[in-house]
Formats: C-alpha cells, sequence, structure tokens
C-alpha cells in the first residue's frame, strides 16, 4: 500500500488557487500603492521644475495609476 | 531637449524663481548613463517569454496553483512593474538637474520616489568651478563631473555623469565673470 503523503492529497487543489488569488490581490495592492506614490512624486517634480513635458508625465503618472487601480478591482473580483 | 547642457531653455521654471530670473542653462546627466535601465528595461520586457518554457517542464497532471485569472492578472501587472520601473527612471533622469539662471544655481537631487532635496546659491557665491573626466566610459564618451566651491553654507555643489563638463565649466566660469564684473562696476 502506498502511505507516501503528496501537497495534492495535504491541500485540495482549489485551497491553494484560494491561496495564490490571495497572493495576487497583495501583490496588486502592494503595487497600486507604489503607483501613487509616483503620482504624487510627479507632481512634486513638476512643481519643483516645470518644463514642457511636465504634462505628458502627469498624464502617464495618472494612467499607471488608473491601471493600477483597475487591476485591483480585477484581482478582487477574481478571488 | 535630451542634451546635457540645455541652453535658454523654454517655458521652464523651478519653484521659487524670481520675477526677473532667467533660466539660461539646464543641465542633466548624459543620455548615454540612461542605457543600463532602458537595457534592463528591455529585458524585463521579454522575460514573460521565457515562462510558457518553465511551464513546460512541469509534469504532466501537476495541481494547478494559479486560475486563468490570476495568470491575466499577474501578466498584466508584471508589464505594469516594466512600464512603472521605465517611467520613475526617466523621471529620476529628467528632473535631476543643475539649473543655471542668471542670479542663482539650483541643484535639483530626486532619489526613487522617496526622496528630494534642493539646494541653491547666488552666482556671486561661487568662488571656483572644476570639472573631471575619469575612467574608461568618461575618457571614451567625455562624460564626468563638476564641483562648483562656494562660499555659502553649502559649500560644495557636485553634478556628476554630464557630456562635455569642460563646456559646462566655462559657461559657468564666464557667466560667473560676469555677474561679478557687474557687481564690481556697479
Amino acid at each position: 500500500m502506498n502511505t507516501t503523503p503528496s501537497l495534492e492529497n495535504l491541500i485540495p487543489a482549489a485551497g491553494v488557487i484560494t491561496v495564490t488569488d490571495f497572493v495576487v490581490l497583495f501583490f496588486v495592492a502592494g503595487y497600486l500603492i507604489f503607483a501613487f506614490l509616483l503620482m504624487r512624486q510627479i507632481r512634486l517634480m513638476n512643481k519643483s521644475f516645470s518644463t514642457p513635458l511636465g504634462s505628458v508625465f502627469s498624464f502617464f503618472g495618472r494612467l499607471h495609476f488608473f491601471v493600477a487601480l483597475i487591476l485591483l478591482l480585477a484581482a478582487l473580483v477574481n478571488l | 531637449m535630451l542634451g546635457s547642457l540645455q541652453e535658454n531653455p523654454k517655458s521652464t521654471s523651478y519653484d521659487g524663481r524670481d520675477d526677473d530670473e532667467r533660466i539660461k542653462y539646464v543641465i542633466r546627466k548624459s543620455v548615454l548613463l540612461t542605457f543600463p535601465w532602458i537595457l534592463a528595461t528591455a529585458f524585463l520586457f521579454v522575460v514573460p517569454i521565457l515562462v510558457p518554457l518553465i511551464v513546460s517542464q512541469v509534469p504532466k497532471g501537476a495541481p494547478a496553483i494559479l486560475d486563468g485569472g490570476s495568470v491575466l492578472i499577474l501578466t498584466v501587472l508584471w508589464y505594469l512593474f516594466v512600464f512603472g520601473f521605465f517611467l520613475q527612471n526617466v523621471l529620476n533622469w529628467f528632473f535631476n538637474v543643475l539649473i543655471i539662471t542668471n542670479k542663482k544655481i539650483v541643484d535639483v537631487d530626486f532619489v526613487g520616489i522617496l526622496y528630494k532635496n534642493i539646494s541653491e546659491t547666488t552666482l556671486d557665491n561661487i568662488e571656483d568651478v572644476t570639472s573631471n573626466v575619469a575612467g574608461a566610459i568618461g575618457v571614451t564618451f567625455n562624460i564626468g563631473a563638476l564641483y562648483i566651491q562656494t562660499a555659502a553654507e553649502k559649500r560644495e555643489f557636485e553634478f556628476g555623469g554630464v557630456d562635455d563638463p569642460s563646456k559646462i565649466r566655462d559657461v559657468l566660469s564666464d557667466l560667473v565673470a560676469r555677474v561679478k564684473n557687474h557687481e564690481h562696476n556697479a
């Protein structure tokens, strides 16, 4: 009789996927904080040194943050 | 716009600029020094191509650890991270500048996303401007550093990695000499 325990027997596959979904959510939430800080930093940079490219950087900073926000919502829906 | 020495930049200002103050030069690090992080961005961009090769090594029948939704979210997150990495490096390169106006020099430093330092001194406080070029990359591409000694509280301004530092030293020295002569004659 084979008595070797396998990971699949100890933790059901559905349980593993739930855990990894939470890990993904954790990563996305952490990244959203970074994206928010980067957006604020661009604002501070543009205030300290304003150039014609300032609005381009602001646009990309906001775009980056909103994509991260949408990704967080997607990760929540995926749970 | 992308050179180390930008002369009379248009629509450019800094926080605290006086009404009668004009920005004469903006100095930033050489474009050549951006190559390491541009290459890193390109490498990070192609990393997901290797994932199917790794997945193909997993034995058939092994339990899945990620569902389709998570795989999609992680893929988008990875490319978002690559974009964020690139954007942050562009910003650090673009906004770390030495501004020379007709009245003062302003050193703007941003490190990462959590550190900001701005120092300034008037041109008549500048006592000595030194440039140096060192190392294989520096000698090959004429990239070096500027050291500006002042009589102000902050004794030295250092700005490294600029193209043709001798030319910038000359431009700055001439400007300081003109300001001091003007003051002396007034």
